[in-house]
């Protein structure tokens, strides 16, 4: 049994660029949020974070991309972006798909919906059914890249893309599959941006968005993006390695009356996941937070890094990620990635700390990432330079 | 050295009984639990055979402000619960985690969201409250008191098996002692009409198997399984109905909803569970096929079937016509179904077959039959070509 898995590649459809080389740089000037338009009969206006997908038409089949849904475009794309199949080296039958999607193919969704009620249940359109179910960027992945191994998807809040992940490890470690897809994707859609301004979720009148930096400001930007990474175990990496995965850990939280989450608890479940991986907290170099902007939340993602850093007896500096794709349920794929492109490029750009916190000393090698959702559950995942 | 996973409880919400006694029983019977479909205003599928749960559900669950998925999973989960603690309050239960399949969610209120917005411009975001698939799952936590993982899978009608995989790999590797799997869905009119845009209901209800079959029968439900290691188990003299002894799934990456005519990928599955069991085709006694009574379905899996046991082949039976088809609910029914076969050592029908379809070689349990066996195989397939294989073996007195 291995321990070890390294991150082969990553591959990015997001806001902040398609390349790995722009979200690097977005990283040191994080773009702010852009107008965004969803047409309708009842257009809907708000400012977050889409994605550019124009340049799918250069690497994916234009009549393929008729057919899909905006997720399945998007999370192909970033699949190419990753390397697929090249870098799988006639691997594929051995290969495992796993997705972590919260809300799924809404506007596939949408349409077959909106359809239905407006046509009374007359003249359907099957080919968005098809796209609507969450497990369809999954089986799209292993159809077009012919992956005939393991496919799974998790469609669990803000910890799918880390509970996928986990699944993949396993995996992995017990031999299941040589390499893993992982694959973590949610849309923007005309309803859900719609239902979350009826919700007051999205900020109005700020341009600027940094996480963890303003306690007072209320709300977050909608966002977008698929991330995807190929991982292997140690023994099939090689030099060209971002970084390794150590261990990846969900679970539910206890909450909180003052605090939200209870702290100790949270404390505990993340010294567990350092402690299984052999790890102690004081060899934590960098915390990267799913905070959002909402200064309620990101209180309790400082209070949680807080709690490690008690326990770890050193200074642990708190970094966020959602300024640069906005806030959605699979963002924590697009932080895996984030803290991969720091491990892989030996440096933490000062746009991650919104420039309130200290930037670290020196290089970082371990990074731990950690998210919650507002229903009670929260995800870890640590990763290591090589 | 992977650790021997075992079945400790099961809970059951279906057409056909809302409790193992009742399931097994109208399996027993032969009593199809498919009613004329009236629990959604619809025009097109209103009378339609479809495995609807009549009973109280908000009154049973006692969360009458919930949607329909999460009452059922409740129910389910308690009662699994109450199997494997049928004496101590369960206080272990704090560790223990919950993965459940499920597909829709709460769809059926999105659905009411959309229409109140699209024809009346009210923007009711409060039926938008259990939109996410998550929410069964969190609800079984919150109402058992988990604190381990707690997650939801959703690949298609295949979810609720590849939940009981995915636990089991958990308690296996030894990263948690216990977990509760299954699998949950209830009606919506995207799945009524989904289905029905691709023409794959039978307007005469689901006929696995058989000739002259046209398709699908919808259905709701939830099975929920105690997994939980063989060690911890027998240190706290749980009983031990099962033992999940094979697990795995892959890919078919031929088409988006069609299974690949072969069985090639189902076949890996069967292969791929076999092996880890240590089993032999000859050691499997009983199949519970996925066998939805579409054309291109049953025809894959009985090609699949044929092509691993070949002339040795077990009795093969879908229990489908029992349940309707209940989507991400459909493996854990199946599997609960598995472990009551083993349990009371007898093979459920096919029940809906007249006469066997000549390019389905599979042999086919036609009535409700005793029989000793040891180790079953539950298949179940999803869109995507995804394949789900389950292998259990008979528990301990």
């Amino acid at each position: 049994m291995v321990s070890r898995v390294e991150i082969l590649n990553i591959g990015v459809a997001s806001p902040a660029g398609n390349t790995l080389e722009a979200v690097l740089s977005a990283m040191d000037h994080p773009p702010p949020p852009a107008p965004l338009r969803f047409p309708g009969r009842d257009p809907v206006e708000a400012e977050g974070f889409g994605c550019d997908l124009s340049q799918t038409r250069e690497l994916l089949d234009p009549a393929k991309i008729r057919r899909w849904g905006r997720l399945q475009t998007m999370s192909l794309l970033a699949a190419k972006k990753a390397g697929l199949p090249e870098i799988l080296n006639g691997s594929r039958a051995q290969t495992g798909v796993y997705v972590g999607t919260g809300m799924g193919s809404l506007g596939e969704t949408a349409i077959f919906l909106e359809n239905m009620i407006l046509q009374k249940e007359n003249f359907p359109k099957p080919a968005h059914f098809v796209n609507s179910v969450h497990n369809a960027v999954a089986s799209t992945l292993g159809l077009e890249f012919g992956l005939k191994g393991e496919n799974i998807t998790v469609a669990h809040r803000e910890i799918s893309f880390d509970a996928a992940l986990g699944h993949a490890l396993s995996a992995l470690r017990q031999g299941r599959v040589k390499y893993a897809v992982v694959c973590g994707a949610d849309e923007m859609n005309y309803f859900q941006v719609l239902a979350g301004s009826a919700q007051n979720l999205w900020k109005t009148k700020e341009t600027s968005f940094q996480p963890l930096a303003d306690g007072n400001s209320r709300g977050t930007f909608p966002g977008e993006g698929s991330a995807v990474c190929i991982l292997t175990a140690d023994e099939n990496g090689g030099d060209q390695s971002l970084g390794s995965v150590l261990g990846v850990k969900c679970g539910r939280y206890k909450r909180d009356t003052h605090t939200y989450i209870n702290l100790s608890h949270a404390g505990d479940f993340l010294e567990e996941l350092l402690s299984s991986t052999g790890v102690q907290a004081s060899e934590v170099d960098l915390m990267l937070l799913g905070a959002n902007g909402d200064g309620r939340l990101d209180a309790v993602y400082r209070a949680v890094g807080a709690e490690l850093e008690r326990r770890s007896g050193r200074k642990i500096p708190q970094a966020a990620f959602k300024q640069l794709c906005g806030d959605y349920r699979a963002a924590s794929g697009f932080g895996f990635a984030v803290a991969a492109l720091c491990l892989g490029s030996g440096r933490v750009p000062a746009g991650l700390f919104g420039g309130a916190a200290t930037i670290p000393d020196g290089s970082v090698k371990t990074i731990l990432l950690y998210h919650l959702s507002r229903s009670g559950v929260h995800s870890a995942c640590l990763l290591r330079s090589l | 050295m992977k650790r021997e996973v075992v079945v400790t409880g099961v809970g059951i919400v279906s057409a056909a009984g809302v409790s193992s006694v009742e399931t097994w029983s109208s399996l027993k019977e032969g009593k199809s639990g498919l009613t004329p479909f009236s629990l959604l205003s619809s025009k097109k599928y209103a009378g339609v055979p479809t495995g609807q749960v009549s009973a109280d559900l908000a009154a049973m669950s006692g969360l009458e402000r919930s949607c329909r998925p999460d009452q059922m999973a409740v129910i389910a989960a308690r009662q699994a619960v109450k199997e494997s603690f049928p004496e101590a309050d369960p206080l272990v239960l704090e560790k223990a985690g919950v993965i459940l399949g499920a597909c829709v969610g709460g769809m059926a209120q999105s659905e009411l969201f959309l229409q109140r917005l699209l024809l009346e411009g009210v923007e009711d975001t409060d039926l938008l409250r259990f939109h996410e698939c998550a929410s069964a799952a969190e609800a079984v936590a919150e109402n058992l008191g988990l604190f381990g993982p707690c997650e939801t899978i959703s690949t298609a009608c295949s979810s609720g098996s590849n939940a009981i995989f995915l636990a089991a790999d958990r308690i296996a590797s030894g990263e948690i002692d216990m977990m509760l799997a299954g699998g949950i869905d209830s009606f919506s009119r995207l799945t009524l009409n989904g289905f029905g845009s691709l023409l794959l209901i039978d307007a005469e209800g689901c006929r696995p198997f058989d000739e002259q079959r046209k398709g699908i029968s919808l259905g709701e439900g939830a099975a929920v399984l105690v997994l939980e290691s063989g060690e911890t188990a027998r240190r706290r003299k749980a009983p031990i109905l099962a033992r999940l002894s094979g697990w795995a799934n892959t890919c078919d990456a031929y088409h988006a909803t069609a299974p690949a005519p072969d069985g090639d990928g189902i076949t890996r599955a069967i292969r791929s569970a076999l092996g880890q069991s240590g089993m032999a085709p000859a050691d499997i006694d009983y199949i519970n096929a996925h066998g939805t009574a579409t054309i291109e379905n049953d025809r894959a899996e009985a090609s699949a079937i044929s092509m691993v046991f070949g002339g040795g082949m077990p009795p093969v039976s879908s229990t489908k016509r029992f349940f309707g088809h209940t989507f991400a609910a459909a493996g854990a029914i199946e599997a609960v179904v598995c472990v009551l076969a083993l349990k009371n050592s007898a093979i459920p029908p096919n029940a809906g077959l007249n006469q066997l379809d000549s390019r389905c070689p599979v042999r086919v349990q036609r009535n409700f039959e005793s029989s000793d066996i040891s180790n079953v195989m539950s298949l179940s397939l999803g869109f995507g070509g995804n394949n789900n294989c389950l292998i259990l073996t008979r528990g301990e007195e």
